[in-house]
């Protein structure tokens, strides 16, 4: 019973033989074939008269992640002025308004006959 | 005709040197129509996708990139495609297959042995387009260009390793089949 089996299930030297084989007839299985000479001849000829395209002139490609960077940086830089020029003219505002309010509380004291000293 | 190599010709065919191209053309052209035939099965589909395949060429050689692989990967990368189309097109409007008998050869043996050897030939080749097409190509580049796995691997865009574990799932598909065939003979 047991030798009947193994006699059914190949073994694995049996299997590289019976694939060994196959590699054999795939082998002979593809053999050259010969275009025929006057169809490569015609070809030829039509190709050489096929008008040759012009290369195209290759522009440096940028890597995406070199645009996204430089876009930051750029978008980065206006923001920061964009909120300087804002800042600025807001300080002066508050500085002045800051001006006046001190010099109406003094104007007030010097009224009323009262003075700091 | 001048005698460049690959890389000069390549060379000089991007820049439109259609002498260089011409030197390309009588180099490959063997080698794409036969992968084209054993793909589709008949010398008309064969001579037809083979000039369709270095028409592309042509077109398109001006913005070929040398990515380090031998221009052969490349044609045979459009010639895979174009065969994907056609074979794409064929099962939308099927239409009877007229078989020429692929790889009928007459050899000077014995006629009933070139006969039978025929057509244990046919009978594998028939098996073998029915393989998806990456199998297909796979053993056409192997037996038929004698090409390494590594070389391979640049055509289909795998590693060696996996063109060698395709080529072993291949042969054993291949085997099972036969298998089958056989048994449903006898």
């Amino acid at each position: 019973m047991e030798t009947n089996m193994a006699k059914a299930i190949p073994s694995k030297r049996d299997k590289e033989a019976m694939l060994g084989e196959l590699e054999n007839l795939l082998a002979s299985t593809f053999e050259l074939v010969s275009p025929r000479p006057a169809y490569v001849k015609d070809l030829n000829r039509r190709l050489s008269n096929y008008p040759t395209p012009i290369p195209e002139i290759s522009v440096p490609r940028i890597p995406r992640e070199a645009v996204g960077i430089i876009v930051g940086v750029i978008g980065g830089t206006a923001l920061i002025i964009l909120g300087i020029r804002i800042m600025v003219p807001l300080i002066a505002s508050l500085t002045a308004l800051y001006g006046m309010r001190r010099d109406l509380q003094v104007e007030e004291a010097s009224s009323t006959g009262f003075s700091d000293n | 005709m001048p005698d460049y190599n690959d890389d000069t010709a390549l060379a000089l065919a991007v820049q439109g040197d259609q002498e260089a191209f011409g030197v390309l053309y009588e180099r490959y052209v063997g080698r794409i129509y036969n992968y084209v035939y054993y793909r589709t099965g008949n010398h008309h589909d064969a001579e037809d996708l083979t000039a369709r395949v270095f028409y592309r060429a042509i077109r398109n050689i001006g913005n070929y990139q040398d990515r380090g692989l031998p221009l052969s990967a490349w044609l045979y990368r459009i010639a895979h495609n174009l065969i994907a189309n056609w074979h794409r097109d064929r099962s939308r409007r099927p239409e009877i297959l007229l078989d020429e008998g692929l790889a009928f050869y007459q050899t000077p043996e014995h006629p009933e042995v070139t006969l039978l050897q025929n057509e244990e030939r046919e009978r594998l080749l028939k098996m073998i387009r029915h393989l998806p097409p990456e199998r297909q190509q796979l053993l056409i580049l192997k037996f038929m260009d004698h090409l390494s796995n590594a070389e391979i691997g640049q055509v289909m865009g795998r590693t060696e390793g996996a063109v060698k574990s395709l080529y072993h799932r291949t042969l054993l598909s291949l085997r099972n089949d036969l298998g089958e065939l056989i048994a449903s003979e006898t």
